[in-house]
Order: C-alpha cells, then structure tokens, then sequence
C-alpha cells in the first residue's frame, strides 16, 4: 500500500480527477494527454496494484479507465471490484482488446470500449459521461 | 495550466505511483512536459522514442524491476543521448552515490522537495 496520499492539496478542487490504469507507457502517455486538454486531472497507473493502491488513497476520484490485461497478479477487473467496493460512486470504463462485455462483468463496467481505439475518441467518451454525471448530481 | 508548445520534456520514474503523481502534476503545474514512468524499462522505452525528446530524467534509485535508477544511468551516459539525468533516494548515502552519477552532482533525498527539485531541473536547463 502506498504510504502517502494524494490530498486535496495537491489536486484542485474544481477539476475532476482521472485515474487511468495502462501498461504501455506509450499509449498511456497519448490516453493521458487527450484527457488532461479537455481539463481533467489525471493519475497515471502502469499495473493494477498501482490503480488499487490510487483507489484508496486519493482525495477526489470521479471515473477510472483501467486496461484489463496488465503485468502482476491482479487486472483491470480487479480494478474494477476494488472501485464498486470502495467508491461505489465512481464511474468506471473498461477497455480491452480480448475481453468481451458479458452479463458475469457488466456489473463492473459503465461503458466498455474495444481496444484500440483512439485517443481522442475515448477522451470524448469519458468527458461526456463525467459532464452527464455533474449534471445528475446539480438535478 | 496551459503548457507551451516547446516546453521541454521531463521524465519522472518511480515506483510509487504517490510520489510519482505529485511531482509530476506540480512539474506540469510549472510549464514542464512531463511522462510518467513507473520502472526503469519503462523509462528507457520513453527515451528512446522519438517522439518524446526527453530533455531531464527524475528517477528514484530503488525502481521496481530488473534495472535500478543507477542502471538507467548508466544507460543513458553510454547512449548517444543528450539526456540530463536527476537521481533521488530515501537514503542519504545511497543518494549521495547517486549524486557521483549525476552530471551536477545533485544528491536529492526523498521524499521529493518539489522546490529543490525545480530549482535542479532549471540549473541543469541552463548549462
């Protein structure tokens, strides 16, 4: 477990926060640049035992992207479950090139996205859905 | 933030996903281009991809994997890279061996003094 956290102090308040669990460094430097022009903050995990490590310890979450496939003992669907039992409120994305989006893990999932897919499009998709969520929450 | 288009290009490599985050979103928060790398393959990847143009690597010595920070060090000095290089360490006599590795001799002790670590980063900048 990670020792330190991420506090409100060194995340801003007003902008929601990104938790994005990829291996590939390359992809998840591209992913991670799209999301923070639109304004989000990002936390940049390269395993699930980061991801879950992040799931516990920041101050603010709004949505988490995770990979299934990643090096260690745990995936993204493990990503998953620690998100749903801990911050049952956040919205998670799941992508995956293997994976298919079926009745056993649609409960872990608010959109499934097939991999590649690019950046820009899954910027879109993530903004649209945290916009869609502030909006409920001001209803 | 908005970061200039020619801001030069910072990579932070650490294992600890924490520290890692925090200094990186405070070097994005100073105008950096900044790319996370979470062990020492990882970073030699980002460094050795055309696309990143990596002007400052901040890696802690303790990475997780086969390659330390030391490693990558050593790596870097024997490429043909122009690459500055930044050590940190959660022991004072590990970072000051680091520091014999650095082109500036700079022995950073974790966990990162963002100040400090800014002030390393615009000396090597400007030599």
């Amino acid at each position: 477990m990670a020792a330190e956290l991420i506090s409100e102090r060194e995340l801003e308040r007003d902008r929601p926060v990104v938790l994005l669990a990829e291996d590939e460094p390359l992809i998840r430097f591209d992913f991670a640049e799209e999301i923070r022009r639109l304004g989000f903050q990002v936390i940049e995990a390269g395993n699930a035992d980061e991801a879950i490590d992040v799931v516990g310890s920041t101050a603010r979450l709004d949505l988490v992207i995770t990979d299934v496939r990643m090096p260690g003992k745990r995936s993204g669907m493990d990503v998953a479950r620690a998100v749903r039992q801990e911050r049952p409120g956040v919205l998670i994305v799941v992508m995956s090139g293997h994976l298919v989006q079926n009745s056993q893990n649609e409960h872990l999932m608010d959109l499934f996205v097939s991999k590649p897919t690019p950046s820009d499009e899954l910027a879109g998709a993530i903004a649209e859905m945290i916009n869609a969520g502030s909006a409920e929450s001001h209803e | 933030m908005e970061r200039a288009e020619n801001a030069e290009s910072i990579l932070v490599v650490d294992g600890d996903v924490i520290a890692r985050t925090v200094i990186s979103e405070y070097l994005r928060h100073c105008g950096f281009r900044v790319i996370e790398a979470g062990t020492g393959e990882e970073a030699l990847q980002v460094i050795r991809h055309p696309k990143f143009a990596i002007d400052v690597v901040l890696a802690d010595v303790e990475l997780p994997g086969d390659l330390s920070g030391f490693g990558l060090a050593q790596r870097i000095r024997k490429s043909e890279l122009e690459v500055k290089m930044l050590l940190a360490s959660a022991g004072e006599g590990v970072a000051n061996t680091a520091g014999d590795l650095c082109e500036e001799g700079p022995h950073l002790v974790k966990p990162y003094d963002q100040m400090l670590i800014l002030d390393h980063i615009k000396r090597l900048r400007a030599r």
